[in-house]
């Protein structure tokens, strides 16, 4: 079985998380792995305790866009408040593909290593969001990625409008 | 960590090098400079900075290396690559080998070195603050160790002194037989007994229960058989009476007790058998359970109530005699054996007690296994049983 895992570590200053296997909206038991990823980000956006970012996609094999989403709000949090792009490791042709399809080239720093920067990694502390958080975080997830470039913004357009007006509803 | 922090910058291209000095020496820090990694690693030995900027790509020894040999001399200092876009496959290696952070050349923005270099600083006092609690916290457990070990030594000390101070057992002497079982609770019993010969028909004997334990109950011990032994002494080289006189021997005992301040007081029963004459003279300060005289026939209790010992300034004791023909046994006991014996009532306790010695007139090995008392894991209580048995 090949279900998406984000586990992390933290080396001084740096914050380090590796994306395995299929990180798939569709995958089963990816919407947990993605549920726990946001609260994992929620938390360290709000401790501000560290400088820098590192995404460990070597091993990752499939990255739907509500990860990208989460990826992008990344990136921008890291440029924001401490003048840095995120580093991506990737040695994945296919995950280079999908990267550089949303533009993530010009706002990260990519980086073809094979090597995992940290061996020892733990696993994200398991999240359980109810159906109105999970869609929340698809939503904002998208809003982020259109927010990139006017092709991203085609591409989810639809999306993001079906979400709000769910969203809307559910309010 | 210095105040204000002292950081090395490792770097070969002297601009860069510059511009991150000035800076950093313009926001409050110490700063040092080397302009390759070999100075770098010398400066590391002789300055021990608190903080090392290092770029990676330098002739001679670089920055791979150096940080190699700053993770071995120095662990918890921190390391901020400083590198060119060109080298980030060395940048995850520095990760891999414990760099604490990365920043690109060139460095468009001073505020993000100033953000990283404040950010590791902030991380590398808190290790060491916790370093410190833990060094703090191995020492005053050793400490308490060493005084604990000590204390047990002092008690071990204590607890073989009071064990040489029993006599042997079982002692027959004449047609008399002294036997006696101690189970102490705790490491150091409060319980104690003795018996001697006085002259040619008497013999003495004596149990106590000091209140407490440890190494302080021990020294009571110790006094107690100093005091009978001296007063023995007196009685054979100045026929000095005291030793003969239970009631005296108790009221000296007491007084010498409160006179030290020892904050212990004992019950205790003492006695002294004339074989000749038939007679048991004894006087009991508040030894409970009373001790159980059996004249062969049926067992009944000695009940003499008095004060402790060593509690009341000048308390006064009076001895009671009790005669015999034939053969009898004395049986004294410590309060602990009360706590074993299968009842919440302190008179069905008694009952059972003097039911135990008339069923048979036991000995005391005997009287241990009815009782059961060895058969508890752990007693709460020191347990003594002390028994005089004239046959014939």
């Amino acid at each position: 079985m090949d279900t998406g895992n984000v586990l992390y570590a933290r080396q001084g200053n740096v914050v380090v998380l590796r994306f395995v296997g299929k990180l798939g909206f569709a995958e089963s038991g990816s919407r947990s792995t993605t549920a726990a990823l946001n609260a994992f980000l929620k938390q360290l956006f709000e401790a501000k305790d560290f400088e820098n970012i590192l995404l460990d996609l070597t091993e990752a094999t499939s990255i739907d866009s509500t990860t990208l989403g989460l990826m992008a709000k990344i990136t921008k949090f890291s440029m924001e408040h401490f003048g840095r792009k995120t580093m991506i490791l990737s040695m994945n042709e296919n995950i280079d593909r999908i990267l550089e399809s949303v533009g993530f080239d010009r706002v990260f720093v990519m980086v073809h290593e094979a090597a995992s920067p940290c061996p020892d990694m733990i696993a994200l502390p398991a999240a359980n969001d109810s159906d109105r958080e999970w869609i929340s975080t698809v939503l904002t997830a998208h809003q982020e990625l259109c927010r990139l470039n006017e092709r991203n913004y085609a591409t989810f357009k639809c999306l993001v409008e079906m979400l709000e007006k769910e969203t809307a509803a559910a309010i | 960590m210095r105040n204000p922090p002292r950081i090395l910058s490792i770097e070969d291209e002297a601009t860069v090098r510059r511009s991150m000095m000035v800076y950093l020496s313009d926001s409050g820090y110490e700063v040092l400079e080397a302009e390759n990694g070999r100075i770098g690693l010398e400066r590391i030995l002789t300055d021990q900075p608190d903080l090392i900027l290092c770029d990676l790509r330098m002739p001679e020894v670089d920055g791979l290396k150096v940080l190699d040999e700053v993770k071995r001399l120095m662990p918890d200092t921190p390391f901020i690559v400083v590198s060119g876009t060109g080298d980030m496959r060395d940048v995850i290696q520095a990760l891999r080998l414990g760099a604490w952070d990365y920043l690109m050349k060139p460095i468009e923005d001073m505020g993000v070195l100033d953000h990283a270099v404040t950010r590791a600083l902030q991380q590398a006092r808190l290790i060491q603050q916790n370093q410190r609690y833990h060094e703090e916290l191995v020492a005053t457990n050793r400490r308490l160790q060493q005084s604990l070990q000590q204390l047990q030594e002092d008690e071990t000390a204590a607890r073989n002194i009071q064990f040489q101070l029993l006599p042997q057992h079982p002692w027959a002497v004449d047609d008399l037989v002294f036997d006696y079982f101690i189970r102490t609770s705790a490491f150091l019993s409060g319980d104690f007994l003795d018996y001697f010969r006085i002259d040619d028909s008497r013999l003495g004997l004596y149990v106590a229960d000091v209140s407490g334990h440890g190494a302080s109950s021990a020294f009571v011990t110790v006094l107690l058989k100093s005091t009978v032994s001296r007063l023995l002494n007196e009685y054979r080289e100045f026929k000095i009476q005291t030793v003969l006189l239970p009631d005296r021997v108790l009221s000296l005992i007491n007084d010498a007790i409160v006179e030290r301040q020892f904050n212990k007081y004992l019950t205790m029963f003492y006695a002294v058998v004339d074989t000749a004459a038939g007679i048991v003279k004894y006087c009991n300060a508040g030894h409970f359970p009373y001790p159980i005289y059996h004249d062969g026939h049926a067992a009944r209790f000695l009940e003499d109530r008095n004060l402790p010992v060593g509690l009341f300034d000048g308390s006064t004791y009076a001895t009671k005699e009790l005669a015999f023909q034939g053969p009898f046994t004395l049986t004294m006991f410590s309060d602990g054996v009360l706590e074993v014996l299968p009842s919440d009532l302190i008179p069905e306790k008694e009952a059972l007690l003097l039911s135990r010695m008339n069923a048979g007139d036991p000995d005391v090995e005997m009287l241990v296994e009815t009782l059961g008392l060895t058969q508890q894991d752990q007693v709460p209580d020191d347990i003594t049983l002390l028994q005089l048995r004239k046959g014939g």
